[in-house]
């Protein structure tokens, strides 16, 4: 029986940024600048999404040698010369299985994080600011899509759309835009409370500037520090999905997938399990850094610490 | 104050009662067929039709949603087709374990997770090293995280059981993976506020002023940190009451997330009714109790109630 | 302890009767030559100070040799869905049911894969001259587990339990050669007019038509007796947790908060002597990995499930862990089946052509001792079954050229509709290589288990946008051939989804059914199976094994594919 499910207590929980040393006071604000870490961020994603879209150089994925591919006792082989990454239980080269694995992952995390994200966003910004009806409808909208159980969206979406790499954006998007909604409504209740609304309206500012430039700065940063570990989650999400048949469907790879299958190997092939774990680190890493990078760039963002240290 | 409170719980009953009746349309959506769940070895065609008959899976959808939502109305969530037991029981007999599991994983992700968010903000050095735990524990997926555990802890250094149960000694772990595996959310969240107000005006001025820095620590910092860490205790709680498949398996732990997940695949549609409204009430009745906390923790939120 | 019986001499005319009675059926060979003190079957190690038991025991032998005291501990994934005989299926109830609180019913299985004896019945049953009225005697010393004599009337009460519609129980099909038991079935009739209970030792038993598979039927434990009274006692729901039986071990508890149940040993048992066992404990929700591990650490003495799949290959290429491991057979068989309403597989060429397609070999290889190559219908061993038919093997010239026969050599392209459940998905990914290099272009689709038999049963025969091809299996509760021939190949077949019709094979499982007599009744299946391979509804995959997970505390474990683990009979 295939093990159940991976990634963190459902769709990705709030976040914030990680306290990475750039965060350091030094390097508070470089408002136009390109602080380091956008760039190292930057560069890794690159090299990901270079990976991915030259998966063909690194052979077939789904080219299964039972006979040779295989130890004598039918056991995926470890890392080796022939194979660099080893194989699977299949007998299928591993780092080709990575490289398309990389490249399934990638567009699934940028694209699903980015609809969920602005999916949330708006819901949270138009229910914290308008407020009233339109908040109260909102926001039940939004209890049902936190409420709503995971499993049972996961698999009746997956029966009413066709395999693929869209369904599976379509399934964690519906799963994790409530999250963000809520955090982002908090975050503009927290700045109604500390007069940015009032101060706006104040100056004669109509409802869609103050939200322009008032609100969004603040959410903007709560969205840039949530996003990274937003898409992380929903690479470490696929897998959950891939056990529940909803995922991507073998025999194409995918991060997911490989740490779905991985993860019953691990007492004798921990290959299967350390290769796309390690991919996942390195694509959040770069989200991560991403992440810092932009918010180090916000003008508005004075991190110095008064306490004086 | 009492009458916003009113208002939230009515809504959060509509909310609850939206989730039902979408969770029950969608059962129907999901191809499959309860019969064949509890006859896989049917002999004939009429046995398979029998039970559908005892069932009531003939009928239309709109009969057996009123017989269903009728039956709640009273308080009777139905029985389970698989095990011929009244799903309130099922339920009933994990609740509690679910219960002390979801406050223990919220405990331990609260205080590994603050403890590596304050360690960030107030000591430079351990910085990276914060960062680098983070993000391990981010890419970790929480079945890995548990057997990792069971394996070192359990099997190797028998320090704690291995054989399932509900005790006291066997809850240590799985609160413990829970909590590594939500850390990491709470030391960002926890250091994002920290730095936010250790920077911000009024922590300036107490300084200049002279304020201790437990003062200030407790005076602006603490709200401003509290605040978004409640909601996201309450979502929390509200996910952790759901059950919580994953580490219920790794460690045998007797919550309702397995129930849920067998009773999805099963199609046994009165314990999968069972576990969403659970689910729903705990969801929406944490969000509610941590906004209301919130409210006073961070009084300028109190506006916010609708 | 128990103290030993002496065989007296009632047992021993019982024991010397159940080598024939005008007309019965089956392999009962062993009887008498237990009952002299020798063993016929191959055994496992009998220890010289072992306990004797004089009375043959049916089952997987040996029954003797073994040490009083001691419990074992059996971890499960999934909670038994019910302990009622009635209706529970699933493997954690269906181990407890037929090994633990049940053994058995009139008849019980015989040897590793021998058909059924004389259990509670004291003797093969008289059957009269058109085969249609079975007459038993029932001993006279088995008693349930509250104490009291279990009679022919208790017979007649649990049967009628069971066929009652409001039960809902997934057996009644298995009684339904008993005449008026489809009266019952369909709500109309409160009685079962086809059974008598003429005295207390005493049941006869109508056929509506000659079948010999009732007497397997009386060999499972849904048709085993349960008392009336602890069941109106203490009520459905209550029953199907710790319900009341005649088997080697009660229930005295069962705890779903904790998930465990535990099982005490019957000191009142039928067969005297056993169980060896104090007590055997039941704990489910683990999972299939940290079973291994808690086998491995000897906090677990038995996998119920067995060997996970995934880690059978590791188990048995590891020195340490081999042991733990033992195979034993299990009658079923995996296959793909072809939906025959439809193009491509009108054409009896292309369904050959698959079946030639495929490298049964690769399989075996990543099933891992789970699975045996085998192309052909019917399980590979079954007992007192000469074969006729050659297993189609792994010959891709031969298949190109049945395609190109059958009009399309330049090629095919089909969807498999795969089981989400392990190991479908895994062998469905060898095939779609195997089926590419002649020509073939399968593309996968996965779903749930549930759902695939959804799908199955909404469209038999397929075409049309319904199924193309899918992942199967059968599992037999019957140790003969005609359990699958009945379920899948007859035309009207209660899980014959794909259309296969053939007139003979009807023919031949009609005559089939008639026949008592083993020998003849084989030869007869043994046409059936040149028949079906002929035809070739199905791609046929390979025959399923069992891979058990045994402590090596833990001795004599004994396993029947349709019956599990024997309890009764191991020690520690």
């Amino acid at each position: 029986m295939a093990v159940v499910s991976t990634g963190a207590s459902g769709p990705a929980g709030p976040g914030a940024e990680a306290a990475l040393p750039d965060a350091a006071p030094a390097a508070a604000a470089h408002p136009g600048q390109w602080p380091g870490t956008l760039i190292a961020g930057t560069v890794m994603l690159a090299a990901f999404v270079v990976i991915g879209a030259c998966a063909g150089l690194f052979g077939s994925p789904v080219h299964q040698d039972v006979l040779h591919g295989l130890t004598p006792t039918g056991l995926p082989l470890g890392p080796g010369a022939h194979h660099l990454l080893g194989t699977d239980t299949l007998g299928r080269d591993e780092l080709a299985r990575l490289a398309y694995g990389i490249r399934v992952s990638v567009i699934v995390a940028v694209v699903s994080n980015i609809t969920s994200i602005v999916i949330g966003a708006a819901v949270g910004l138009l229910a914290g600011f308008f407020r009233g009806p339109v908040e109260a409808v909102l926001m039940r909208v939004t209890d049902v899509g936190l409420a709503l159980p995971y499993t049972l969206a996961a698999l009746v979406i997956a029966a009413l759309m066709t395999a693929g790499l869209s369904r599976v954006i379509v399934i964690i998007t519906v799963l994790f835009w409530s999250y963000p909604a809520r955090l982002v409504y908090g975050e503009v209740l927290r700045l109604r409370g500390r007069g940015f609304v009032e101060a706006g309206e104040a100056m004669g500012s109509g409802g869609l500037t103050i939200v322009r430039r008032h609100l969004a700065p603040h959410v903007f940063t709560l969205l840039v520090t949530y996003s990274p570990l937003n898409a992380a989650s929903a690479v470490v999400f696929e897998a959950t999905l891939s056990y529940l048949g909803a995922g991507i469907n073998p025999p194409t790879a995918s991060l997911g997938n490989m740490i779905s299958d991985g993860q019953t190997a691990i007492s004798y092939a921990p290959h299967l399990l350390y290769a796309p774990a390690t991919a996942i680190l390195l694509l959040t890493m770069s989200f991560l850094l991403i992440g810092e990078g932009l918010k180090a760039r916000n003008p508005d963002l004075r991190r110095v610490s008064w306490l004086g240290r | 104050m009492a009458r916003t409170l009113i208002r939230r719980v009515g809504y959060g009953l509509i909310a609850v009662l939206g989730v039902a009746v979408l969770a029950f349309v969608l059962e129907f959506v999901v191809p499959g067929d309860p019969a064949r769940a509890i006859a896989p070895r049917a002999g004939s065609a009429e046995v398979l039709r029998n039970i559908r008959l005892q069932l009531h899976l003939n009928q239309p959808l709109a009969v057996q949603f009123a017989d269903y939502f009728w039956g709640l109305l009273h308080g009777n969530l139905g029985t389970s087709y698989v095990q011929r037991q009244p799903v309130a029981t099922l339920i009933g007999q994990r609740l509690a374990a679910t219960g002390w599991l979801a406050l223990a994983g919220v405990a331990a992700e609260v205080v590994i997770g603050g403890a590596l968010g304050v360690a960030a903000t107030m000591f430079r050095r351990v910085r990276v090293a914060v960062g680098a735990v983070n993000l391990v524990l981010l890419s970790l997926p929480q079945f890995v995280v548990g057997l990792a555990l069971l394996l070192v802890f359990g099997f190797q250094l028998h320090a704690a059981p291995v054989t399932g149960g509900a005790g006291a000694a066997q809850i240590v772990l799985p609160a413990l993976t829970l909590g590594l595996v939500g850390a990491p959310w709470y030391a960002q969240i926890v250091a994002d506020q920290m730095q936010d107000s250790l920077a911000s005006p009024y922590v300036r001025t107490a300084v200049a002023k002279g304020l201790s820095n437990r003062y200030i620590l407790r005076r602006h910092v603490l709200r401003n940190v509290l605040s978004p860490a409640i909601t996201m205790v309450g979502m929390d709680l509200g996910a952790y009451l759901s059950g919580v498949v994953t580490v219920e398996v790794v460690f045998g732990w007797p919550g309702i997330g397995l129930l849920a997940v067998n009773s999805l695949q099963n199609l046994d549609r009165p314990v999968i009714m069972g576990t969403v409204i659970v689910g729903a009430v705990a969801v929406v009745a944490f969000n509610l109790l941590a906004d209301v906390v919130r409210m006073q923790v961070d009084p300028r939120t109190r506006q916010e109630l609708t | 302890m128990t103290a030993r019986r002496p065989v007296d001499r009632r047992e021993f005319l019982r024991l010397a009767g159940a080598a024939g009675t005008a007309g019965a059926a089956v392999t009962a060979a062993g009887p008498l030559l237990a009952a002299c003190g020798g063993s016929a079957a191959p055994a496992a190690k009998v220890t010289g100070h072992g306990t004797r038991i004089h009375e043959y025991v049916p089952g997987p032998q040996p029954a003797s040799g073994g040490r009083y005291g001691g419990t074992v501990a059996v971890v499960w994934s999934d909670p038994p869905n019910s302990l009622d005989p009635a209706v529970g299926y699933n493997l954690t109830a269906w181990d407890a049911i037929t090994n633990l609180v049940f053994f058995g019913g009139l008849m019980a299985y015989d040897k590793q894969v021998g058909g059924p004896v004389p259990n509670i019945a004291a003797a093969m049953p008289q059957i009269s001259a058109d085969s249609r009225t079975l007459t038993f005697k029932l001993r006279p010393d088995v008693k349930f587990h509250n104490g009291r004599t279990v009679t022919a009337s208790d017979f007649v009460y649990s049967w009628e339990r069971m066929l009652a519609p409001k039960l809902a129980s997934w057996a009644t099909s298995y009684l339904s050669s008993v005449e008026g038991a489809n009266a019952m079935m369909n709500g109309k009739a409160k009685h079962l007019s086809g059974v008598e209970a003429p005295s207390d030792d005493t049941l006869v038993v109508h056929l509506t038509a000659p079948d010999f598979t009732i007497l397997n039927a009386l060999a499972l434990p849904m048709t085993a007796p349960v008392p009336r009274e602890e069941v109106e006692r203490l009520g459905g729901a209550k029953f199907g947790q710790t319900p009341v039986g005649t088997g080697p071990f009660k229930i005295t508890a069962y705890d779903s908060a904790s998930q465990t149940a535990r099982f005490e040993r019957n000191e009142h048992y039928m067969y005297g002597g056993l169980p060896y066992l104090d007590a055997v404990t039941y704990r489910w929700g683990v999972d299939p990995q940290i079973q291994l591990l808690q086998l491995q650490k000897g906090d677990a003495d038995i996998l119920g499930s067995g060997i996970p799949g995934s880690q059978a290959a590791h188990v048995l290429a590891t020195p340490a862990l081999k042991p733990l491991a033992l195979q034993r057979p299990s009658p079923g068989n995996v296959w793909l089946t072809m939906y025959l309403k439809a193009a491509p597989f009108t054409n009896k060429l292309v369904r050959q052509a698959l079946n030639w397609a495929v490298d049964r070999t690769a399989i075996g290889r990543i099933t891992y001792g789970t699975n045996t190559p085998w192309g052909a219908p019917f399980p590979k061993e079954i007992a007192d079954f000469t074969p006729t038919f050659t297993p189609y093997g792994y010959d891709p010239a031969k298949a190109k050229s049945l395609l190109a026969q059958a009009g399309f050599g330049s090629g095919l392209s089909v969807t498999l509709t795969v089981n989400a459940d392990d190991p479908y998905p895994q062998i469905a990914q060898l095939v779609q290589q195997q089926f590419g290099q002649v020509g073939v272009k399968l593309t996968l689709n996965q779903v749930s288990s549930n759902a695939l038999g959804s799908l199955e049963e909404a469209a038999p025969g397929g075409g049309g946008g319904h199924l193309q091809m899918s992942t199967d299996d059968w599992y037999q509760i019957q140790p003969t051939p005609a359990d699958e021939v009945d379920a899948l190949y007859t035309s009207h077949a209660s899980s014959n989804y794909n259309g296969y019709a053939s007139p003979v094979v009807d023919r031949l499982a009609a005559q089939a059914k008639r026949t008592f007599d083993t020998t003849a009744r084989n030869k007869l299946y043994a046409q059936m199976q040149a028949q079906i391979g002929e035809d070739a509804p199905y791609v046929f995959l390979t025959s399923t094994d069992w891979l058990a997970g045994v402590s090596q505390r833990v001795s004599n474990y004994q396993y029947r594919g349709e019956t599990y683990s024997y309890y009764d009979r191991m020690w520690v």
